[in-house]
């Protein structure tokens, strides 16, 4: 459903159809980037929700010119990074992405078992990203965002988008060959 | 160009589609002519684009919808919403600063200690004397003119004279 600008101006008077509508609209794109964020399902959910929640107090303020959809992604980060700074020391940080995998909440299969060895190694590999390389992986690979749209949501410089991405990827190439002369 | 600055695009732009027309035509003429590079490219691919691809996008929970809606501020209030906003409001005016509060406590402590000496001049009756009037002490001691309106009350002690 695409939300119109009548139905932001609903919901920023308290209209909580409206708001509803939007949260229907953005909730499976907040929570798939705050669950990539986060590795934890109960964090996801914690994430969207806070997500939402200041979505529905600032919607006031949000200005109609704007892009909602840009908006809440950059809510979407803070609220992400701000979740994963508070729990830095957290013992649950420390969980591996293969049991949160294993919660029951991962359907995919992979081709190979190779290829899911692979995609785990690349979910642990973003959780030792630098916070600002793992937002930009994130909304390029799982969000699909050109580099414009990830520098409008960072609000930072587009050459900073894509020096952030060689530097991610490289360490992801680095990463890689080094398991391949460990396998050998 | 050279294989380090075509890699350097083959690892951003080139990935992303960022890059079209004559620049994309460059670096594929580039690649025809370039096993290294070409090599560079289908690493790319596979180490760092493919991954992603496999990831599945999930779906959030009923339950974080409900725990929004819960959470959301009340809408617009009604007659009843008002009027208990009214009380609260009120309310508030009778919460006074904690300075205050001390400054009470400090001064019945005094009048307190006061009327407590024994063999003192003839002061105003304590309350143990007049378990009437403990109240008439109290506004005395804070400079409460009203209390000097009471014919039954003395006030001749040097607990004034810290008020004065």
């Amino acid at each position: 459903m695409d939300v119109t600008e009548e139905m932001i101006n609903r919901a920023a008077r308290g209209d909580t159809r409206a708001f509803e509508a939007i949260y229907r609209a953005y909730a499976g794109m907040v929570f798939n980037l705050a669950y990539r964020f986060a590795g934890s399902w109960d964090d996801a959910q914690d994430i969207t929700q806070n997500v939402f929640l200041s979505v529905h107090k600032n919607l006031k303020h949000f200005e109609i010119r704007s892009s909602i959809k840009t908006w809440i992604y950059r809510i979407t980060v803070n609220t992400s990074l701000n979740h994963r700074r508070k729990w830095a020391n957290a013992k649950h940080q420390h969980i591996s992405f293969d049991e949160t995998l294993d919660a029951g909440h991962d359907n995919h299969r992979a081709k190979s078992l190779q290829e899911e060895e692979w995609r785990q190694r690349v979910d642990q590999m973003l959780e030792r990203l630098p916070p600002d390389q793992k937002a930009c992986m994130i909304l390029r690979h799982i969000e699909q965002l050109s580099y414009q749209d990830i520098a409008e949501t960072l609000k930072i410089n587009i050459n900073t988008v894509r020096s952030r991405l060689k530097r991610a990827r490289e360490a992801l190439i680095k990463m890689r060959r080094e398991v391949i002369q460990h396998d050998m | 160009m050279t294989c380090s600055q075509i890699q350097d695009i083959l690892i951003t732009d080139y990935l992303d589609g960022e890059i079209k027309g004559e620049a994309r035509a460059l670096v594929d003429e580039h690649l025809a002519r370039c096993p290294a590079c070409r090599e560079f490219s289908a690493e790319v691919i596979r180490d760092v684009s493919r991954p992603f691809q496999a990831l599945e996008q999930k779906t959030p929970p009923e339950e974080i919808w409900m725990n929004i809606q819960s959470k959301m501020e009340t809408p617009a209030l009604g007659v009843c919403g008002t009027v208990s906003r009214f009380r609260e409001l009120i309310g508030q005016r009778w919460v006074w600063p904690k300075p205050v509060w001390a400054l009470t406590a400090v001064c019945l402590l005094m009048v307190a200690f006061a009327l407590s000496r024994p063999g003192s001049t003839p002061g105003p009756r304590t309350a143990a004397e007049n378990p009437a009037e403990p109240m008439e002490l109290m506004l005395a001691a804070l400079g409460d003119e009203s209390a000097d309106d009471d014919e039954d009350t003395e006030f001749d002690t040097a607990i004034e004279e810290y008020f004065l």
